[in-house]
């Protein structure tokens, strides 16, 4: 058959299904690749919100938090400054404070500071190595509030909200 | 902060493993301290295990004591550390945080080539594209003092098509590397867009002012800008055709502040406006506000805003003006028109769920006699009318647990066109709605998109979407451009 220079339309659909079957063997194996979303904690263990004992709240609830934690609120509801600290990324006692406080786990706790770095917000708020830095930091940050497991508090800080059961409840 | 965590931990660990090797020195030698071939290893083990056990405990009781002490000094010198962070403590200014985020991918133009919005694509050939490459310089100098630039480093302009009369132009940046040793290399030389620039000092969270280039507080879609951000990847039309300027160069003032578990938010802001250069030719600025409510509890997260844009927009040439018998070089306004823009929209994330919609109409009133004019593609003079526009888009995607992100969406855009007794006046009034461009006044379009954002990781994502856009051209009353678009991006932050 002479060659008319004319590209069969054969051609063209076979160039379509290419791309078609490429997007989905990316997809595919992007699929395969994935982990399962993690569990955000353990929900036995109780986790204990502290703050510094110059702030003059005893108790608060998550809504309370919530701002804080996403740096989108820097006073207590007294006009006294905030100034929240996070346990490192991987720690349990982190992602169970995240799920219960912000409602994330912890990819989307990820995705969330990500979002807000591209639309040029606020940093999230620093984070204390270990509880027992945690501890020290909170003692000595005036308006200082974090969390910890309930065996790493001492007398230096104080207790104003417990995470029981995934849920912010009363120390 | 990770670093001098690592380096304390190391000193400490170091500092314990040569204590518990000096306390090995300080026992008495034994032979078993002194192994050699007339000495075999059992022996040796024999005489350890006859050193007296409440020696060893005692030892053992001694290191754990030293370890416990050097790990509270290094708690000590984290806490420090993390103290010293505070910019109010920090006796160095902070060091300049660079991020960003990129994308790459696939398009697809799906209709033949003979389709009239074929002529907004460079090709309708599947091709690769190099599509953002944002890099953030981030700085806090001082406490409450923060400096923010974020470049586009794009490909562009080198292939960009414009309409000249009798055809189109492509634009060439290439050129000889005259650096290189080998004197017939090329390259193509790339831009820079300064995406946003600008400096900000923050007096509380109620109040923050900017000043520099900065986003126009308009809506979501403008602020949430960038590609890991966005949901889909096609920009809404009111974006896209800049029915309000993406970006201001002046003042910016905005914040939030809660009541109860509302978020009370608003931006104002006074800028040069709408330009065609980086400087004003007018005195009167434009000015813009943005208002938002916020609330979030534990069903999850609703925003409703409202965000408003008055500007006037002047373009000038310089010309030969006859004055007081002689002749002068003086400005003449070639194009001078107000617009004003207003905008709705609302964001709901419940769950899984994400929903954004946003409405803006946009209302433009050229001066007697100043009006943009332009080429149509058959190369015959075409002229813009006062117009309105509308413009509107509706999202709703769902993030299941599978990090796979389905999306749908439907966007409509209508230009109403008023041909004023001004704009009557200086040509043929039929002349302006001889273009044959896509986006002609008295026309409409909609487009509906499919999409599947992939999480491949928290940092990359691996975007989809195919677009169906429907043009109508109402003055002449024909439908056409239905146009078929795929478009693939796999999206980095970083």
């Amino acid at each position: 058959m002479p060659f008319t220079g004319a590209r069969p339309s054969n051609m063209r659909k076979a160039s379509l299904w290419g791309v078609v079957v490429l997007i989905g063997a990316i997809v595919g194996a992007g699929l395969l690749l994935l982990p399962l979303p993690s569990s955000a904690g353990d929900s036995n263990d109780v986790i204990v919100v502290i703050a510094n004992k110059s702030v003059a709240a005893v108790k608060v609830t998550r809504d309370d938090l919530r701002p804080i934690f996403q740096t989108k609120k820097d006073t207590w509801p007294d006009g006294t400054p905030a100034k929240p600290f996070n346990l490192p990324d991987a720690n349990k006692f982190r992602q169970g404070f995240d799920a219960a406080v912000l409602g994330l786990d912890p990819d989307r706790v990820a995705r969330y500071w990500i979002d807000r770095k591209i639309r040029g917000g606020e940093r999230p708020p620093q984070t204390a190595p270990s509880s027992a830095v945690m501890v020290k930091v909170i003692g000595k940050t005036t308006g200082g509030v974090g969390y910890v497991e309930a065996a790493a508090v001492d007398a230096s800080v104080k207790v104003i909200a417990k995470v029981v059961d995934g849920q912010v409840v009363a120390p | 902060m990770t670093r001098f965590k690592h380096l304390t931990l190391t000193c400490g660990l170091c500092a314990a493993f040569s204590l518990s090797t000096a306390g090995a020195q300080d026992l008495p030698p034994t032979a078993a301290t002194e192994p050699t071939a007339d000495a075999p290893a059992p022996e040796a083990a024999a005489a350890t295990t006859a050193a007296p056990a409440g020696d060893l405990a005692a030892e053992v009781a001694a290191l754990r004591a030293e370890v416990d002490a050097l790990k509270a000094k290094a708690e000590e010198a984290e806490t420090a550390a993390l103290l010293a962070e505070e910019p109010a403590a920090a006796a160095e200014p902070e060091m300049i945080r660079i991020y960003g985020f990129m994308d790459f991918g696939l398009d697809k133009f799906m209709a033949p080539k003979t389709n009239g919005a074929a002529v907004v694509k460079p090709t309708t050939a599947n091709t690769f594209v190099f599509g953002n490459l944002n890099l953030y310089v981030d700085a806090t100098p001082l406490e409450h003092l923060r400096c923010l630039t974020e470049f586009r480093l794009t490909l562009s302009p080198h292939g960009e098509e414009t309409s000249v009369i009798g055809g189109f132009a492509r634009i060439d940046t290439t050129a000889f590397d005259f650096s290189s040793p080998s004197s017939q290399y090329q390259i193509r030389q790339s831009g820079i867009y300064i995406e946003r620039a600008w400096s900000q000092y923050e007096f509380s969270k109620a109040f923050r002012l900017q000043w520099g280039m900065f986003l126009t507080p308009f809506g979501i879609w403008n602020l949430d800008h960038g590609s890991p951000t966005l949901i889909s990847l096609i920009l809404p039309t009111f974006i896209a055709s800049q029915m309000v300027p993406t970006r201001l160069l002046g003042l910016h003032g905005y914040g939030s502040f809660f009541v109860g578990n509302s978020e009370l938010g608003y931006a104002i802001h006074l800028s040069n406006g709408r330009t065609p250069t980086d400087f004003d030719f007018t005195e009167d600025k434009a000015v813009g506000a943005r208002v938002y409510w916020a609330y979030e509890s534990d069903f999850g997260r609703i925003v409703l805003g409202a965000s408003g844009y008055v500007g006037r927009y002047v373009d000038q040439k310089r010309a030969l003006t006859p004055v007081g018998g002689g002749l002068q070089i003086l400005p003449e306004t070639v194009v001078d028109y107000m617009e004003e823009v207003l905008g709705f929209d609302v964001a709901l994330d419940l769950g899984g769920l994400r929903f954004r919609a946003e409405s803006v109409v946009h209302w433009i009133d050229y001066e007697p006699g100043k009006v943009e004019r332009g080429l149509s593609a058959a190369g015959t003079p075409e002229y813009l009318p006062n117009r309105a526009e509308w413009s509107g888009y509706a999202l709703a995607a769902y993030r299941t647990p599978w990090r796979l992100e389905p999306y749908l969406s439907v966007e409509s855009s209508v230009n109403k066109a008023a041909v004023l007794p001004g704009f009557a006046a200086i040509e043929n009034p039929n002349d302006w709605h001889g273009s044959q461009s896509y986006s002609t006044p008295n026309s409409s379009s909609v487009t509906l998109s499919v999409g599947l954002n992939v999480e491949l990781t928290t940092h990359t994502q691996l975007k989809t979407q195919l677009a169906w856009a429907k043009a109508y051209d109402r003055h002449f009353e024909h439908k056409s451009l239905d146009v078929p678009f795929l478009y693939v991006r796999l999206v980095d932050s970083f």
